[in-house]
């Protein structure tokens, strides 16, 4: 899938398939472990994703499972951390449709796109030129606190 | 069923109910079938349902819904429903979306069974 940015250092397309999230949670938290974030920031990185991919099979593709979905993920230098973009051909929807329930309203589904925001620092949307959306995520590692002496 | 969809869940009866402890990720590719053994436990319309989830390393939205589904159920038909053995990295995702607030959670099985 095609973009703006330079090569990404991982790519990768599935099927929309759920027994695939799995694998993917699994290559992103080792890639994200690799870079350098901890445990639990690998763990973060690894729902957020899976909550897209979700998203994407359920609703975009309405659990068509021979679908593609495109995943790429580029080490970021500054500040340091890890880009994620994730591309369908879903048919499209309005960005301000794209958000999480009310958490204080107690029900099955809709926590997926709350997840996303809570877990990542940055979440974009956006709908692909080509037709189909992106979604862009990044998360950073904090910053090092060096010593003065 | 392949292995990816596969949910294995240990049913132990208690004495005024059961206790449910599912193995492995709990996601999409597995959620319909955690929600199969829940609702066959809940046909039953016991006084106590437990899920132990000690051995539940991940879990994901879909994973919260189908319990949100029980716990709808359990207040319906008024069926103490308690969640325990949370690891910490399931327990975050419990308290970002505000689970902890609604379901009974404690730490441990023998907690679960006074609960």
């Amino acid at each position: 899938m095609k973009s703006d940015l330079p090569a990404p250092h991982l790519e990768t397309c599935i099927l929309s398939r759920p027994e695939l999230l799995a694998p993917v949670r699994a290559m992103l938290e080792e890639l994200a472990a690799r870079i350098g974030f901890d445990e639990t920031a690998c763990g973060h990185l690894a729902l957020a994703i899976d909550e897209a991919l979700t998203n994407i099979i359920r609703h975009g593709y309405n659990n068509n499972p021979d679908q593609h979905i495109w995943i790429s993920a580029w080490e970021l230098s500054d500040p340091t951390g890890l880009r994620i973009q994730i591309d369908d051909l879903a048919p499209q929807v309005e960005v301000s449709q794209l958000k999480g329930r009310d958490l204080d309203d107690i029900r099955p589904g809709g926590l997926g796109v709350h997840l996303i925001h809570s877990l990542m620092d940055l979440v974009q949307f956006s709908k692909r030129p080509g037709g189909g959306m992106r979604l862009i995520v990044e998360k950073y590692q904090p910053a090092k606190i060096t010593s003065p002496l | 069923m392949s292995r990816a969809t596969e949910l294995i869940v240990d049913i132990e009866t208690l004495t005024d109910g059961f206790l449910l402890r599912p193995h492995g990720d709990v996601d999409m590719a597995r959620s319909p079938a955690f929600r199969a053994k829940l609702t066959e436990a809940l046909k039953n319309v016991p006084a106590r349902l437990v899920v132990d989830l000690a051995l539940v390393p991940y879990m994901d939205s879909c994973g919260l819904a189908t319990l949100i589904e029980a716990l709808q159920i359990t207040r319906a038909q008024k069926i103490k429903f308690i969640v325990c053995n949370l690891s910490a990295r399931v327990r975050s995702v419990f308290e970002l979306s505000r689970l902890t607030t609604v379901l009974t959670v404690v730490d441990n099985h023998e907690q679960a069974l006074l609960a």
